[in-house]
């Protein structure tokens, strides 16, 4: 009697435990998908956990407890210097940890420093797809580029989007209609352009990278927005793609009279970052002074704002801004093209201008 | 008599100071024409349909250090016509340079000119610089500090720039600073110290421990009622901006 009685107690206990360890499975299952961040990235073959990459992994889950228990004391830089010791140890433990979707906050806000690595990340994730494209980029191993394509299939966090457009861009030279493509998927999705985190204002860089004129009409929109976040980047972003992309963004200002007519001056901008050197830059500038609905106060911006252009200068996710030169740049191009213009009387209504910029570029100060 | 008086006014103007408001007053042409002072400018634009007068410091060979809102406008786009006049007083300079390029220092998140004229987060980012072809002091520029302490600190220090309200933007003119107070990020003023328009991108001159004077700020906004001076804070952003964009000949 005993012993059927303890063979029923070892039935129960067997079936609960089995019960138990159903629901802890489950609700596992449930833990992950309800902190995830974002889409799992998938463990490559080429990234199977080695003591070294175990090790890092262990770290990562060391800050992700001190994260989430709200400690201030982080110590991000040690885990990123333990993450680049070993740069394939590292990137396997990044993926793997990108991987199970947990997250929590740093505490920073989104802040990009030379050469377009993070001087602050918002989230222990955006942390690590920032190392991650460093090491990827350093080893060539093409990590940073395959995850980003898995983050940019479902949209989950803008930030994270800024960094995957940014590590693809660093290991795929070819990727520019791409990035393209996707940042205007990202710019055209109102429940992150409403209320614009960091990540999604520094990603306007890529369309600087791009030097694709398709942002022209997008960044015109959103300077004339109300959204005071969009009008400050989009106005940095377009003066940067003229400055990048002249030739592209002139002939689509040329092709598309309406387009930043209401700023007649700002437009000339665009046109004042010409190298008049270049006979296809020269060709544009001079159908943009032929053009009749193009006032002549705004021609005569472009004549003296091409005779010292300006630039928005600052640490960018691609982009570079324009160093100080040797001085011996752009003036003589200028007085070629615009002494041609004096002797041919090229541009009667502006002639006055003309010739001061001839005496701008050319008298020894 | 005069020039004598405003020489000493000058000096007092870098001891500490009582904190009833004073006026910025003209330093005379003699205390123009000697250094630290003699690196100071007054620099002329053209800015959508209009000519402004500002201020600028030469912090490098070929870089003129400034705000920001006289290289850029909303509206106006990039300022045009940059002249710097290198210790100008009434109808003299010692050099006279046109700018070659101009430079902003902001990024996607942060530019000078959206968040309004009179909101802090703008003078914050409020900084811009010159660059030239050829040198406008022959070498000679003034140096800075990052070191904040002495703005919020006793030190002596002073504001300058070519106040065009009051008085005619053709004389350079001081203001004694009592010790600023952070209002917000990179954006202090000081209670007491009046700014005329013009002043703007004129430097906060500081004497410092060993007796020498660096820039440790950038003159960008004031304000009349309370009497208030607003500047940029030298940084190592802006140190870092000064020394890549400011310190070789305009490309």
């Amino acid at each position: 009697m005993a012993r059927r009685h303890a063979v029923f107690i070892a039935l129960v206990v067997a079936a609960g435990a089995l019960y138990f360890l159903w629901r802890f499975a489950e609700e596992t299952r449930e833990r992950i998908s309800q902190t995830s961040a974002a889409p799992a990235a998938a463990t490559p073959a080429s990234s199977q956990t080695t003591p070294a990459s175990e090790s890092l992994y262990d770290r990562i889950g060391q800050m992700l407890a001190t994260l989430r228990g709200g400690s201030k004391a982080l110590d991000l830089t040690s885990l990123r210097r333990a993450l680049s010791s070993d740069p394939a140890a590292g990137i396997a433990a990044i993926r793997r940890f990108l991987a199970t979707r947990d997250d929590a906050a740093t505490g920073q806000r989104f802040a990009v420093g030379p050469d377009g690595v993070l001087e602050g990340a918002p989230t222990l994730r955006t942390f690590l797809l920032d190392t991650l494209g460093q090491l990827s980029r350093q080893t060539g191993d093409g990590a940073g580029a395959e995850v980003g394509r898995e983050i940019l299939a479902e949209k989950i966090s803008p930030d994270e989007w800024a960094l995957a457009l940014r590590n693809i861009a660093w290991e795929d030279p070819k990727s520019r209609p791409f990035l393209a493509q996707k940042l205007h998927e990202m710019l055209d999705y109102e429940p992150w352009t409403a209320t614009p985190t960091g990540g999604l204002l520094e990603a306007f860089d890529v369309a600087v990278f791009t030097g694709d004129a398709s942002f022209v009409p997008t960044f015109d929109a959103m300077g004339h927005g109300g959204n005071t976040a969009l009008q400050r980047a989009a106005t940095v972003a377009l003066d940067r793609l003229a400055e990048n992309s002249p030739l592209t963004v002139m002939q689509y200002l040329n092709s598309h009279p309406a387009s930043i007519a209401d700023l007649p001056f700002v437009r000339a901008d665009y046109f004042s970052k010409a190298d008049l050197g270049n006979p296809e830059q020269r060709r544009a500038v001079e159908t943009y002074l032929d053009r009749a609905d193009v006032t002549l106060p705004e021609k005569t911006k472009f004549l003296h704002a091409i005779a010292s252009p300006g630039s928005f200068v600052s640490d960018s996710l691609l982009s570079t801004s324009q160093p100080a030169g040797n001085g011996t740049g752009r003036y003589p191009a200028i007085a070629t093209a615009a002494t041609e213009w004096a002797r041919t009387n090229r541009f009667p209504a502006v002639e006055e201008h003309v010739l001061w910029l001839i005496q701008r570029v050319t008298v020894a100060e | 008599m005069k020039r004598i008086f405003l020489l000493v006014a000058l000096h007092l103007a870098l001891l500490p100071l009582a904190v009833e408001a004073r006026s910025p007053r003209p330093v005379g042409l003699s205390v123009a024409r000697i250094y630290p002072y003699n690196m100071v400018g007054q620099l002329t634009f053209s800015s959508g349909n209009s000519y402004y007068i500002g201020s600028g410091t030469v912090i490098q060979p070929f870089g003129v250090l400034t705000a920001g809102h006289n290289m850029y406008d909303a509206q106006g786009g990039w300022s045009t016509d940059l002249l710097f006049k290198r210790s100008h007083y009434d109808t003299t300079e010692l050099s006279a340079r046109y700018g070659s390029r101009i430079y902003v220092l902001a990024g996607y998140q942060a530019a000078v000119q959206n968040s309004g004229a009179d909101d802090v987060r703008s003078f914050a980012r409020d900084s811009g610089g010159v660059s030239f072809q050829t040198r406008p002091a022959t070498g000679g520029f003034l140096g800075w500090t990052t070191d904040q302490k002495i703005l919020t600190s006793e030190a002596p220090k002073a504001v300058f720039g070519y106040g065009a309200e009051v008085h005619t933007g053709e004389q350079l003119l001081v203001n004694g600073a009592t010790p600023f107070y952070p209002v917000y990020s990179t954006f202090s003023e000081s209670y007491g110290t009046a700014i005329e328009a013009g002043m703007s991108g004129g430097p906060v001159i500081a004497t410092l421990a060993d007796g020498s004077r660096a820039v440790c700020g950038v003159v960008v906004s004031g304000s009349a009622d309370p009497v208030t001076g607003g500047i940029r804070v030298m940084n190592s952003t802006l140190s870092d901006f000064i020394l890549k964009y400011l310190s070789a000949p305009a490309p």
